[in-house]
């Protein structure tokens, strides 16, 4: 899971999401909080402030909280609730030393019912209604000193209660039951939760859909990519749908499967050429052996049989070398490099082949000049050979061969010109292919491997050199190699 | 039988041509694809071996100019092992199809199993009276008792047991049992019939003077 890309981007989700949800639930329910308190404080204030009922001079509460101290004296001269003992009015004041009717029948059903107490200066209860048992005379703080008396709002279990400092320094108590604002507060609760719950559900769903949209060229390509193995190479990536971040990494990767797909045709193409050109001589052998085991051969035709078996197996070992030697180029075997004289390595390598020379008629010219480089000698003269004898055998009796060694100061050259036959221009492109013949009938009874030119260009490249081909048809064939110096 | 190897690698070309000649074949060579087509088309093959990378013309075109004018069996033998290769060349009209290297018995099998099929045996073996013909082992018994034939006058027997009941003409004879190389004096078959009468009784082949030989037994 948390390896996935997807897994994360869904974990992230979740996150954000649920604390996005709880911030808002505990700022909705923080409000409603607030909102529901100040509710009840206004309405505790509003029956706190029936006490004492009017008509008893007392003025309004709000005029309480005026600053003007010089007013308040007919306030607090004034002690309604000692009216509670005086006979006539005593019914009248009764009946309001009760809560306010509406208060009283709106949380009726509550418990503790609401209740109130109104405490008189010396703490004596002067008048109550359904106080909780165990409650004191509060402590006003204001004193007359500190100006208009404040009420005072708390909190006591799961009451609201509100004390003010009534007439006389009596002291009025309002409280009631919070049952239904925590009723209120736990529908809140539960409505928020399925919501939020419901919310919660839905964003992870869409977050899962929306990742996998997202990640679908991304499948796309990697099951394409799996798709593709050594057998099938040939499938890419689509890019025409695919997304503008995503197009540049199918980009690469088709590209290294077009590269990966041209290795293996070439390596297949170069494995099937090599069997091909070794099934010939298997077959002179397997054939003329399983003939002369099978009759009866005189000691003249068995020896003819082991002559052709013979020349057979020298192709099949010539074959063999050459494909070891490109492979071991290839694979970029190095061998200790070497200061030489490239001059030197074209002459030793133009007595070897005068004598083939002359028996086809061929002049051999020379026209050398000491230069010095660096690599592989016996490489060199590998490819010196086998342009020489190229150049010797696809030549006309009486031709001529020029190999020349030059050097300036940028490059060592390196060419053999002939007056031979000459390769067709199309042909031209092809001579440094593995395998490639441009005369196949003519290069099988040389006994050519179709291998020596790919062999001299793949040397002089690993030499960061160059080989080129220049021909006329009838003309005559000049190959060139240039090796920058310094390299 | 008469036989006409086209091949460019002379040394299983001339390999091929004696293992032919070993097994009692007649046959001819040709190096490149249009020596082999003007032969093909020249002379009357019992079957044609045929490499596919040839100079010159290459296998298919070879094949595909020879259909045009004979029914000549022919067996394609080619290093090109791939499927497309082998589909294309017998759909190209090649009887059969042989990859190299291959072993000298099956070669041989399959040339005798295509002049067979050619000639409308798909035995081996051909009964005539009490004499019996084995391609397979190029033996022929009579009664059940081994007869001692030479080469020529085995296949002289297999030319006349293949076209049994028909008239084999001299020019048959030549063309099927003597190669390009054979000089071919014309009494020879004389004495070729004249040998296998002895061995295997004097009505066993029919004179039809001034024409040719049959078998009608």
């Amino acid at each position: 899971m948390f390896r996935s890309i997807r897994g994360r981007l869904q974990l992230w989700y979740a996150a954000i999401l649920l604390v996005v949800l709880l911030s808002f639930g505990a700022m909705l329910f923080a409000q409603m909080r607030h909102d529901q308190f100040h509710e009840i404080d206004a309405e505790l204030l509003r029956v706190a402030e029936s006490f004492p009922p009017p008509g008893h001079g007392h003025r309004p509460p709000r005029d309480f909280r005026s600053n003007d101290h010089h007013r308040e004296p007919p306030l607090r001269n004034d002690f309604p609730l000692q009216r509670e003992f005086s006979g006539e009015e005593k019914e009248r004041d009764e009946a309001r030393e009760e809560l306010p009717s509406w208060f009283a029948e709106r949380y009726a059903e509550t418990s503790p019912p609401p209740y109130f107490a109104v405490w008189g200066r010396d703490g004596r209860i002067l008048a109550s209604a359904s106080l909780p048992p165990g409650t004191s005379a509060p402590q006003v703080n204001s004193s007359i000193e500190d100006g208009p008396p404040t009420p005072q709002f708390t909190t006591r279990g799961t009451c609201r209660e509100l004390v003010r400092e009534g007439p006389g320094q009596s002291r009025i108590l309002v409280g009631r039951s919070l049952q239904p604002e925590l009723r209120e507060s736990r529908h809140l609760i539960g409505l928020l939760l399925v919501t939020g719950g419901v919310v919660l559900a839905v964003g992870l769903a869409g977050g899962w859909i929306i990742s996998r949209q997202a990640m679908r060229p991304l499948v796309a390509m990697s099951a394409t990519a799996e798709a593709i193995s050594a057998s099938n190479l040939s499938e890419r990536i689509d890019i025409g749908h695919t997304d503008v971040e995503l197009a540049r990494l199918a980009q690469v990767l088709n590209a290294t499967f077009a590269r990966l797909e041209e290795a293996f045709d070439r390596q297949n193409r170069f494995t099937a050429d090599a069997s091909h050109e070794l099934r010939t001589p298997v077959s002179v052998i397997l054939a003329d052996t399983e003939s002369a085991l099978a009759g009866t051969r005189s000691e003249e035709e068995l020896r003819e049989t082991v002559e052709t078996c013979y020349r057979a197996a020298n192709r099949m070992r010539d074959l063999v070398n050459a494909l070891m030697t490109l492979t071991r180029i290839d694979a970029g075997q190095t061998y200790q490099p070497e200061r030489f004289d490239l001059s030197r390595v074209a002459e030793e390598c133009a007595d070897l082949v005068r004598p083939l020379a002359s028996q086809h008629e061929v002049t051999l010219e020379l026209d050398v000049s000491p230069a010095e480089i660096n690599g592989v000698a016996g490489q060199f003269s590998q490819v010196i050979l086998n342009l020489l004898t190229n150049a010797i055998h696809y030549n006309r009796p009486g031709g001529l061969v020029r190999l020349a060694v030059a050097q300036d100061d940028a490059a060592t050259t390196l060419t053999v010109a002939d007056t031979g036959v000459g390769i067709s221009s199309e042909d031209q492109e092809h001579v440094f292919e593995r395998f490639y013949r441009v005369d196949k009938a003519r290069s099988r009874r040389l006994g050519g491997s179709g291998l020596g030119l790919s062999i001299c260009q793949s040397i002089v490249e690993a030499h960061g050199g160059r080989i080129t081909v220049r021909s006329e048809v009838g003309q005559g064939t000049r190959f060139a190699i240039r090796l920058p110096r310094d390299q | 039988m008469r036989l006409l190897v086209v091949e460019d690698e002379p040394d299983l070309l001339r390999v091929l041509a004696r293992m032919l000649r070993e097994a009692g074949y007649a046959v001819d060579t040709a190096e490149d694809g249009e020596e082999g087509l003007h032969k093909a088309l020249t002379w009357t093959y019992d079957a044609v071996v045929l490499d596919l990378m040839l100079p010159k013309l290459d296998g298919w075109q070879v094949l595909d100019s020879l259909r045009k004018a004979h029914d000549t069996p022919v067996l394609i033998l080619t290093a090109r092992d791939a499927l497309d290769d082998r589909v294309r060349g017998l759909d190209g009209g090649a009887d059969d199809y042989l990859v190299k290297p291959f072993q000298r018995e099956e070669l041989l099998a399959r040339l005798r199993a295509l002049i067979r099929r050619a000639a409308g045996k798909p035995s081996g073996v051909i009964e005539m009276g009490d004499v019996s013909l084995d391609m397979a082992t190029r033996t022929v018994t009579q009664s059940d008792a081994p007869v001692n034939l030479t080469a020529r006058e085995y296949a002289l027997v297999e030319l006349l047991a293949l076209h049994r009941g028909e008239l084999v003409t001299r020019t048959m004879i030549y063309d099927h049992l003597f190669d390009e190389n054979d000089d071919t004096l014309s009494n020879l078959v004389d004495v070729h019939v004249a040998n296998i009468r002895k061995k295997l009784g004097k009505d066993f082949i029919t004179t039809r003077r001034g024409q040719g030989y049959m078998i009608d037994v």
